[in-house]
């Protein structure tokens, strides 16, 4: 035992001495930093770190954009990439295009900037875009979003013009190309490298541009000299891929990271205790909601459906599964999606749904199967609206299987939740569709002919106006019932400054500095 | 030696053709569809059918498992990971590295801590030393990788402050994995060592090396541990290779980027390309480990040795014997 004592030891003392050279051999590399910053103090001038590190919670398959559709993707290829447009402050404002005008209904000319280059140091123009918006109709991951581009009668005018053209009228349109998808690449690269090789190393127009891609732990991004907007001010940023929720929050608190994304809702209240990092919280595009199969016979009658959203306390749910990182939701979309209606809220009101349980001949109680794919918070509200329905005599059964299998089964199932994420009406009442594969199918030909409709009004006062009656039929019908929006959480380092947050999590690192 | 040599690595492809046969057969049968996977439930029936063309999906079984092996043997071609477009042998062998490392840190650490113990566990029977160790390891085997990972986090990063909390990059980043997977495997290596020593120290020729007046160090570590490390290697042997298939809940708890996460998440996407690749990947490293750990037994004990040249020299006097008939 003696022996084993002194290994313990002899393996502590090693663990401390390995401690020590590595704290020295960080002094070592700051220690100029450090001197600078205590000789500078008295001036009272800061000195930034060159490095920004992001805790990330998932790697990116691909930063190819129009080959990606999974916002933790989006997230790193927003510093590598430009769009022609954006959409801030409720409208959407030129990036890469100066201005735009329709022509007629399905024709848009877009003038281009003309200082702008990619990280190749090719210049970018209406060949590039077209380049692009060609390429988006051929990726699985990107053609439905582009569904209503006629790239054939897309027509490049010169080198800074280029006009759009579209099947049919649509404004959903621009929310398409201020979206990750919409991010343009250059023809050059893509044709010099080759779709698979041009994923790992991407050449686009923005800030910052891939130095490293170490698999499976981290992406480095260094400053693109040549940025159109001026050159970012930390040389430096790295996604560290950390996909314990809670491993991201004691790496803010370690101080290894700057940024945490993605903090889990129950590690809040701790990174709030940390001296060093705080919580900043913005409202997300993303929101859940319980779904019922319109293709099962007992959820087709409304009194029923109703009777549901009756049994249901909302704001002690959410309160229980989020605490303060989501909302209440009163609608059939996010709050701050584009034309989001608020409505009236259903009471909870328990004996009036066993009447109307009892009116639609349920009077015994009702079994129900309640599927629930597996992650995030699905299970923790599939439990509790378990328990709220028991109380009036609906009996849940929770089946829970992992992800393929459960997508595999084609959506036969009377109960699931679900979540979207998505800011343009045209994206988030997809699910009620009838084109839509999804777990709802309602065949409603007034929500097939308003889904359709709407979106080729660009006029906005009056698409507004059929949105609003889409919204408020929605609502009544109650194929859906609507619980929470989320916020999306940023566990951030007291020395990041200039930091704003993005509703999606796209946060723009070019403007953000570090202190010592 | 030689010939044995060969014999197990020509014995290694029906082997692998086997294992390959069976991951084909069980990813075409598992439910889920890759493309389903990869598009996410946003996606239209003709985002579908476009992924299914791309991914070579629409074309029968056969024909698909054909393509595969020819593929693998004519160009050395795992085929193409399905999420990311990179190849599989370069997705593997990228975080081979790190999984080698991992696995063969705490397969030292556990040797150390392991061997040692067992052997002062075995000498003082029934001592209060043996009675601890019995108890620690018997804590080490039952404990939770991911618990035990968490506390280390917690003590060490958190409030020492030691040690980074995650990743793999430097010498300190190897401290806390390697703890965590070396403690559990070193309990089970200890249990091993002291049974079998147990077993051995009864035997004549311990005594006969004690009463010709060898120390009594000598007489454990030469004469005692040399015959009793044929299981103890086995043992070894075995969590190597199961390490080097990688350690999941290690792998996540400290953010390393091995094969296990690697397999883990390519399962949960359905990235078929992945899975087979890396199960035949693993199923090469297991074979090659297992025939290091038969020649280690041959180079342990004479006895083993003795066997390959008695097998050769036996074979050679029967074919001399055929031609005679």
């Amino acid at each position: 035992m003696n022996k084993v004592y002194q290994l313990l030891v002899s393996i502590l003392i090693f663990s401390l001495v390995l401690g020590g050279c590595g704290s020295s051999s960080t002094t070592a590399t700051t220690e100029s930093g450090q001197t600078e910053a205590a000789t500078t103090e008295a001036v009272a001038e800061k000195t930034f770190k060159d490095t920004l590190t992001i805790a990330h919670w998932e790697e990116p398959a691909t930063l190819d954009p129009q080959y990606s559709n999974m916002i933790s993707w989006f997230i790193v290829e927003k510093n590598i990439f430009n769009g022609l447009l954006d959409y801030v402050n409720d409208e959407y404002v030129p990036v890469l295009a100066t201005s735009w005008e329709n022509l007629d209904d399905t024709h848009i000319r877009f003038h281009l900037r003309d200082d702008v280059t990619f990280q190749n140091g090719e210049p970018m123009t209406a060949a590039d875009v077209y380049f692009t918006l060609k390429r988006a109709t051929e990726s699985p991951k990107s053609a439905s979003s582009y569904k209503t581009l006629d790239i054939e009668n897309t027509k490049i005018v010169d080198d800074y013009t280029i006009d759009v053209a579209l099947t049919m009228p649509d404004e959903a349109f621009f929310n398409t190309l201020s979206s990750g998808r919409g991010y343009i690449v250059s023809q050059k690269a893509v044709e010099e490298m080759g779709e698979a090789e041009f994923a790992r190393n991407p050449v686009g127009t923005g800030p910052y541009m891939v130095s490293e891609w170490v698999s499976g732990t981290e992406i480095k991004l260094t400053a693109f000299e040549g940025y159109y907007a001026g050159v970012a001010q930390t040389p430096n940023v790295i996604y560290k891929f950390i996909p314990e929720a809670s491993n991201r929050a004691i790496e803010l608190e370690t101080g290894d990271v700057d940024v945490a994304l993605n903090i889990a809702a129950n590690d809040v209240e701790r990174v709030r205790e940390m001296e060093n990092a705080d919580i900043v919280m913005v409202p997300s595009y993303r929101y859940t909601t319980l779904t019922m199969s319109m293709q099962d016979e007992i959820l087709q009658d409304k009194r029923v459906r109703e009777a549901l959203v009756y049994a249901i306390d909302k704001s002690l749910l959410v309160d229980v599964v989020y605490g303060d990182t989501a909302d209440v939701l009163n609608g059939v979309m996010p709050t701050n999606a584009i034309g989001y209606k608020e409505m009236t809220p259903t009471e909870y009101d328990p004996e009036k749904a066993k009447a109307l349980l009892a009116e639609a001949g349920y009077a015994d109680g009702l079994t129900l199967d309640f599927q629930v794919d597996p992650g995030s918070e699905y299970l923790d509200i599939a439990e509790i609206v378990q328990s709220m329905w028991q109380d009036v005599g609906v009996t849940a059964n929770i089946i829970t299987m992992d992800r393929p299998s459960y997508l595999a089964q084609g959506y036969n199932y009377q109960i699931s939740v679900r979540a979207g994420n998505a800011n343009h009406p045209s994206n988030i009442l997809i699910i009620y569709d009838s084109a839509f594969g999804d777990r709802i199918q309602p065949n409603d030909a007034y929500i097939d002919n308003a889904l359709n409709e709407f979106r080729q009004i660009y006029d906005d006062a009056k698409r507004k106006e059929v949105l609003d009656a889409l919204q408020d039929y929605i609502w009544d019908i109650k194929y859906t019932i609507p619980l929470a929006h989320t916020k999306t959480i940023y566990g951030v380092s007291n020395n990041v400054e200039n930091f704003v947050p993005d509703p999606l999590g796209l946060v723009d690192w070019s403007q953000v500095t570090v202190t010592e | 030696m030689l010939r044995f040599l060969f014999r197990r690595i020509l014995m290694m492809i029906p082997v692998l053709l086997g294992v390959s046969l069976v991951v084909f057969i069980m990813s075409y049968f598992t439910p889920g569809d890759p493309a389903v996977m990869i598009l996410g439930d946003m996606a239209t029936q003709e985002d579908i059918e476009m992924m299914h063309k791309e991914l070579k999906l629409d074309e029968p079984f056969v024909v698909q498992y054909v393509n595969y092996v020819k593929n693998i043997v004519t160009k050395g071609d795992f085929g193409t990971s399905y999420t990311t477009k990179q190849p599989v042998l370069d997705e593997l062998l990228a975080r081979f590295p790190n999984t080698f490392k991992l696995a063969g840190l705490s397969v030292i650490l556990s040797v150390l801590i392991g061997i040692t113990v067992g052997i002062i566990s075995a000498t003082r029977q029934y001592s209060i030393l043996d009675n601890v160790a019995t108890a620690l390891s018997f804590i080490g085997v039952s404990m939770p990788n991911f618990w035990q990972g968490m506390m280390l986090i917690i003590v060490f990063s958190v409030w020492l402050g030691w040690l980074p909390p995650s990743g793999f990059s430097t010498p300190l980043h190897w401290i806390l994995p390697a703890v965590t997977i070396g403690t559990s495997s070193a309990a089970q290596i200890m249990r091993m060592t002291r049974s079998s020593m147990l077993e051995v120290i009864r035997q004549d020729y311990i005594r006969t090396a004690r009463a010709k007046g060898q120390s009594e160090r000598v007489v454990i570590w030469r004469h005692a541990l040399k015959n009793a490390l044929i299981p103890i290697i086995t043992v070894v042997g075995l969590s190597f290779g199961r390490l080097l298939g990688g350690a999941v809940l290690t792998e996540s708890i400290f953010s390393i980027a091995g094969i296990g996460k690697l397999m883990v998440d390519a399962i949960n996407l359905r990235n078929y390309p992945l899975v087979q690749g890396g199960v035949l990947f693993i199923a090469i490293v297991m074979s090659v480990v297992n025939l290091i750990v038969d020649v280690l037994y041959a180079y342990v004990d004479p006895r083993i040795r003795t066997q390959f040249t008695t097998f050769n020299i036996r074979k050679k006097y029967r074919m001399e014997g055929d031609r005679d008939e």
